[in-house]
């Protein structure tokens, strides 16, 4: 939504088409396109080694592609590098500021390297730390910050110019849940002021918070799409939940059965996935069977809405096959 | 090139270096510290040498043989032995460096006009033996003459120029100097580069619009500071506390040291991005720049005196020209101009190194 509310002001954040990066014999990223539109929060996913650090650096050109084309907020990434960096502000996975320097000489630095100049640089500084709730600690070294605290002024760093679109490298990996939180809310803000935010994650409730979602393996995206719209979608392999007590002799009375191919237990539960093609009702029927044969009574056994782990997990098989 | 972003840089970099008083007292410290060490260190002339006297008749004309060799400031006479073994047992020790043994007939032959007497001397250090017999043959002409011994039928007026008194800290102290910026100079920028590398800075940096020439200057520029007030020191206690002459002008130095800076500073920075962490960096910096700039500068040792291939491998270490520069500031008072060549090795160096950081530069990622 707020996409189509900001969508008409100029190009598009990011356009990439038909990247491809090899390194030696290997094929990193595979003729992806990846759009994402000014206001927009884009996710991109997928496991270590599925291409997405390389696409990432691609985007934010610090890895020449070597096919297809790439533009940030309408200037090409390739050809004028100087003036497409000028438009990106990038916060890394890990502390890459420095940990000597105080937040507001980083801060300053930043200003600096962005051509910003006295007045300006002051203002922008000031603002960054009104912004990220860093004023406290304006004065405290880089290194002795809490995790939380040095996310946000990587992320202060990177606003300082203000960029048509913001690159977040796994902003999240290791903070706590509350901070995680007021980091996506600082996050829908700076998207509702028109930036367009490319966010990597592999946290998949933190997939659902992203407007649209890219996933990718083996250098390829294999799934993309608004998350509701992927969620919608029917699966061909149904999604059985088990809930009640004696699991564990229920999973081991499910595994020899023909038609479930993967079991995962939860906590009181069991999920069970069925191959593809598979009839639900009359799975459900054998599974009840099953678990009344050795003892077992579920509270609940039926078919249920898949998440987006399932609808990947399906794809990725698709894919794979 | 954009002013702001080099600003910016050397900002940064001056602010790791004021937040680092350890690094920043070694820079400025060890320059003084060297200059003292090598310059009391390095002497190549001889002061008050022990040395002994067997007088194997000790009558009037022998004893004042020996007080007047006791007298000069080459010789201090430790011990008197009453035999050749003894003197050569002390030789031995190492308790005396030289020898005299004064013959019994010495007095009757000296009035006959035809007096000789022998000199032992410790080879084993043959530089020192070797000043030791020039100082004894020259006390002992002298000597001679103060005797009455006719002139000899010819003579050499010799006068030193550019060193009256031939004070070997006179030639030694200039050079020290560039001994010194050689290695501090590039040991301060191996570092810098390195530094970056390793903390992971530089996955920042290439997301802005930051330019390698940028970040080069940037970084080079507060070292060029540094190093500056290194020479400016150097050359003061040169001057004060060693009495040095500077006849050249201060202008000149600080002109061709700033020449010189640039280069180490570069071979610094090529170190730092071809070792990729501090350690290594700092061990190759030193390596490179004390061992040829020690050796094959010519501060010491005479470089037209080396092995063709030495002399040849000595026209690569950029410490020689230096060398040759600071030496002609301070001696001879000439300017740079007269000694173009050296300014022109001194620049080519300067350009290739310069060429090479900036391509080697490019593998940081940062925007041509």
């Amino acid at each position: 939504m707020r996409a189509e509310a900001n969508a008409g002001s100029g190009a598009a954040a990011i356009s990439a088409r038909g990247i491809s990066r090899r390194f030696g014999q290997f094929l990193a990223v595979d003729d992806v396109d990846i759009a994402v539109a000014r206001g927009e929060v884009f996710g991109l996913l997928g496991a270590n080694g599925a291409g997405k650090t390389t696409t990432m650096r691609m985007l934010c050109g610090t890895l020449a592609p070597d096919g297809g084309s790439i533009a940030v907020g309408g200037v090409d990434m390739v050809r004028h590098a100087r003036r497409a960096r000028a438009r990106i502000g990038y916060v890394a996975q890990r502390w890459a500021l420095y940990g000597d320097l105080t937040v507001r000489e980083n801060l300053e630095l930043q200003a600096g390297l962005y051509g910003l100049g006295g007045q300006r640089s002051r203002a922008r500084c000031q603002w960054a730390l009104d912004f990220l709730g860093l004023r406290a600690v304006a004065g405290a070294n880089g290194d002795g910050l809490p995790l939380g605290f040095q996310r946000r002024l990587a992320l202060g760093c990177a606003l300082l110019h203000e960029p048509d679109v913001l690159f977040l490298d796994e902003p999240t990996s290791g903070m706590d849940p509350l901070a995680r939180q007021q980091l996506w809310d600082l996050i829908y803000e700076l998207a509702e002021s028109g930036i367009g935010i490319l966010v990597t994650t592999h946290y998949m409730d933190e997939a659902l918070f992203c407007d649209r979602l890219a996933l990718m393996h083996a250098g390829r995206v294999v799934a993309g799409g608004e998350p509701e719209a992927l969620l919608a979608e029917p699966l061909d392999t149904p999604i059985v939940e088990l809930r009640g007590a004696r699991c564990d002799a229920c999973r081991e009375a499910f595994t020899g059965l023909g038609f479930v191919r993967e079991i995962v237990p939860g906590a009181g539960l069991l999920r069970i996935r069925l191959r593809a093609g598979s009839d639900a009702r009359a799975a459900i029927e054998t599974l009840r069977a099953t678990a009344a044969a050795c003892g077992a009574l579920p509270q609940s056994l039926q078919e249920v809405p898949p998440t987006l782990e399932d609808v990947f997990v399906a794809r990725l098989e698709q894919a794979v096959a | 090139m954009k002013l702001q972003r080099v600003r910016a840089i050397a900002v940064k970099e001056t602010r790791h270096l004021l937040r680092d008083p350890g690094s920043l007292a070694m820079m400025l410290l060890m320059p003084v510290m060297l200059l003292f060490i090598f310059g009391y260190a390095i002497r190549l002339d001889v002061l008050e040498a022990p040395v002994g006297v067997f007088q194997e008749a000790p009558d009037a004309a022998s004893s004042e043989l020996a007080a007047h060799l006791d007298a000069s400031r080459a010789f201090r006479v430790v011990a008197r032995y009453d035999s050749r073994r003894a003197l050569g047992e002390a030789l031995q020790t190492g308790q005396i460096w030289a020898g005299f043994v004064i013959p019994h007939d010495f007095a009757r032959e000296l009035a006959g006009g035809s007096a000789r007497i022998q000199l032992l001397l410790d080879g084993v250090d043959a530089n020192t033996a070797r000043l030791l017999r020039n100082y004894a043959r020259a006390m002992i002409t002298e000597y001679a003459l103060r005797q009455g011994a006719a002139e000899p039928p010819l003579v050499i007026e010799e006068r030193v120029w550019f060193n009256e008194t031939r004070e070997s800290r006179y030639a030694i102290l200039p050079g020290v100097i560039a001994l010194v910026m050689a290695v501090m100079g590039a040991l301060m920028t191996s570092l810098t580069i390195a530094r970056e590398m390793e903390f992971g800075n530089l996955v920042m940096l290439r997301t802005t619009p930051l330019s390698r020439a940028e970040f080069l200057c940037g970084k080079l520029a507060p070292y060029v500071v540094i190093g500056l007030l290194d020479v400016l020191v150097a050359a003061w206690l040169t001057t004060a506390l060693f009495d040095v002459p500077l006849r050249g002008s201060l202008l000149a130095l600080v002109g061709v040291s700033t020449l010189f800076l640039l280069v180490v500073l570069l071979q610094g920075a090529l170190i730092s991005m071809l070792a990729g962490n501090q350690m290594l960096a700092s061990q190759m910096s030193m390596v490179s720049t004390f061992l040829p700039s020690f050796l094959l500068s010519g501060f010491v040792f005479a470089v037209q005196n080396m092995p063709r291939a030495l002399e040849y491998l000595s026209y690569a270490v950029p410490a020689r020209y230096y060398v040759t520069l600071c030496k002609a500031i301070f001696l001879k008072g000439v300017g740079p101009l007269l000694l173009w060549t050296e300014m022109a090795a001194l620049c080519a160096v300067l350009v290739v190194l310069a060429v090479a950081t900036f391509r080697r530069a490019s593998r940081l990622g940062l925007l041509p």
